[in-house]
């Protein structure tokens, strides 16, 4: 099968279309984003000088950019379609995975099916909406809202909010998905990668900020175990026996690509 | 601040034009995969539900957002926070980077180090932005191409990425201190008790507000465990 059949064999029309629209979607935004400082320094003439300039880019260039390139890696298979508009608000850990992660739970759908990527760039993007006009009334209402937001308690509780999400997580990561399969035995390929970065950590190797890197290098490892496992039969896939599903297909042509891409 | 152009009113034009744009671009998003969902058959009223949990859920980290905001601003004044926290930037990152780009340039407060600033902190985010650009078609169609091939591998290796996620941020949260650990923990009974309620009840709504409930009580209850840790 050549590699342009194989396209046309896995991805349904809306994320043809996701793909196209949030391609070209994130190369005008990246232009305006760079327009903006452009604009500032030719308005004002305080375009800086080119070391100036260099000694300020360097230092975040080299920090930021492995960490953009892991994040990519690792987070853009669970989000699918709704990849360009998570990456383009934002927010990814703390916001826009659990929206979506929480919409296919709730819809009973499961993760990399063309309905469970209709559903999470729909969240994606409500969230997005969300966001932008909280921030907006947060500008709006600067003065009245600083001293309530930034009271101790308040603080203190925003810096534990990656805890208490990944809390929420749990449960789920234990149990078994309740979309239309079931993974039987998938604990067992997050062994050996929950060992290495729990001795990282405690070692002191591993710390809170480099998630993004340390989740490129145990990546390959848990995709190596899984892979033993499934093939020795120790992680297999079944039929969810008490699935329910939350809709029936209606529409002949969404159903049909729905196969053409399974 | 910054010889005034920090909070310019052109940099505030500037920053709503883009904004406006994120909406446009985050509604057309949302109508066209609410439709097909619509298409695969979902039921409205399973969609509105998931939605308001959606919504319900994105106040309490967007208010975190709007605590870096205010961080932010102290720095660099309103528009540029308002702007990169709204768009690519997460709270965290802005707040190391903005601090890294001051420190950079040593506190200087002239225009011309306020526009540095905002191009090193754009040019910083590069990798998030052609990342997806350039792997997202490739990662997200080589994962569905294994479907063809091998659904079930396919089905683990999409499981895959999450349970990575996982055994990375569940260790590094445990093992970072004590306060995290607990929070994570109650966090975790909390979701597990809400849960069986809205089972048991058969409350629908209780469901779709497990997660922000969950994250609003865990969060809550870190005040305690900072107090006894």
């Amino acid at each position: 099968m050549s590699k342009k059949e194989k396209k046309k064999y896995t991805l349904d029309p809306f994320q043809e279309w996701s793909h196209r629209f949030g391609r070209i979607g994130m190369v005008l935004f990246f232009i305006y984003m760079l327009m903006i400082p452009v604009i500032i320094g030719t308005v004002y003439d305080c375009f800086p000088d080119v070391p100036k300039l260099l000694s300020t880019c360097v230092g975040i260039f080299l920090t930021f950019v492995p960490i953009g390139i892991a994040e990519t890696i690792s987070y853009t298979p669970i989000l699918g379609s709704s990849t360009y508009l998570a990456f383009l608000t934002g927010n990814i850990m703390n916001l826009k995975m659990p929206v979506a992660q929480n919409a296919m739970k709730i819809a009973k759908v499961d993760q990399g099916t063309p309905e469970g990527d209709a559903i999470s760039a729909m969240v994606v993007a409500a969230s997005s909406i969300m966001t932008v006009i909280i921030i907006a009334i947060g500008v709006l209402f600067i003065v009245p809202l600083q001293p309530i937001l930034t009271w101790g308690p308040v603080k203190t509780a925003t810096d534990y909010m990656l805890p208490a999400l990944f809390g929420s997580f749990l449960l789920g990561f234990f149990s078994k998905e309740n979309g239309e399969y079931q993974i039987h035995g998938k604990l067992k390929g997050a062994i050996v990668p929950v060992i290495l970065v729990s001795a990282g950590a405690i070692a002191g190797i591993f710390k809170s900020g480099m998630e993004g890197l340390i989740i490129m290098i145990m990546l390959p490892i848990t995709l190596l175990g899984s892979y033993i496992l499934f093939k020795k039969g120790k992680i297999t896939v079944e039929k969810n026996p008490n699935y329910v599903p939350m809709f029936q297909h209606n529409n002949e042509e969404a159903a049909a690509s729905k196969e053409k891409a399974e | 601040m910054y010889g005034g152009v920090a909070n310019s009113k052109l940099l505030y034009m500037l920053v709503i034009i883009g904004l406006i744009a994120i909406l446009a671009f985050s509604f057309t998003f949302f109508k066209k995969a609410y439709n097909r969902c619509v298409e695969y058959g979902m039921d409205k009223g399973m969609l509105k539900g998931v939605i308001r949990s959606s919504l319900l859920f994105s106040v309490v980290p967007s208010l975190a957002i709007v605590i870096g905001l205010f961080s932010l601003s102290a720095v660099f004044d309103i528009p540029w926070p308002w702007w990169r926290l709204s768009v690519i930037g997460s709270v965290g990152y802005e707040l190391m980077a903005g601090n890294m780009a001051a420190t950079a340039l040593g506190g200087a407060q002239d225009p011309s180090t306020f526009c540095a600033i905002m191009i090193a902190m754009t040019l910083g985010v590069i990798a998030w932005i052609w990342g997806p650009i350039i792997f997202g078609k490739k990662l997200g169609s080589g994962v569905k191409a294994e479907s063809g091939k091998n659904p079930g591998w396919s089905m683990v290796l999409n499981s895959t990425f999450w349970t990575t996620m996982m055994c990375v941020f569940i260790p590094l949260l445990i093992f970072g201190d004590p306060v995290q650990a607990a929070t994570l923990f109650t966090s975790a009974v909390i979701c597990m008790v809400l849960g069986i309620i809205a089972g048991k009840m058969k409350w629908r709504w209780l469901n779709e507000c497990n997660l922000a409930l969950t994250l609003l009580l865990g969060m809550m209850s870190s005040l305690i465990w900072s107090a006894i840790f």
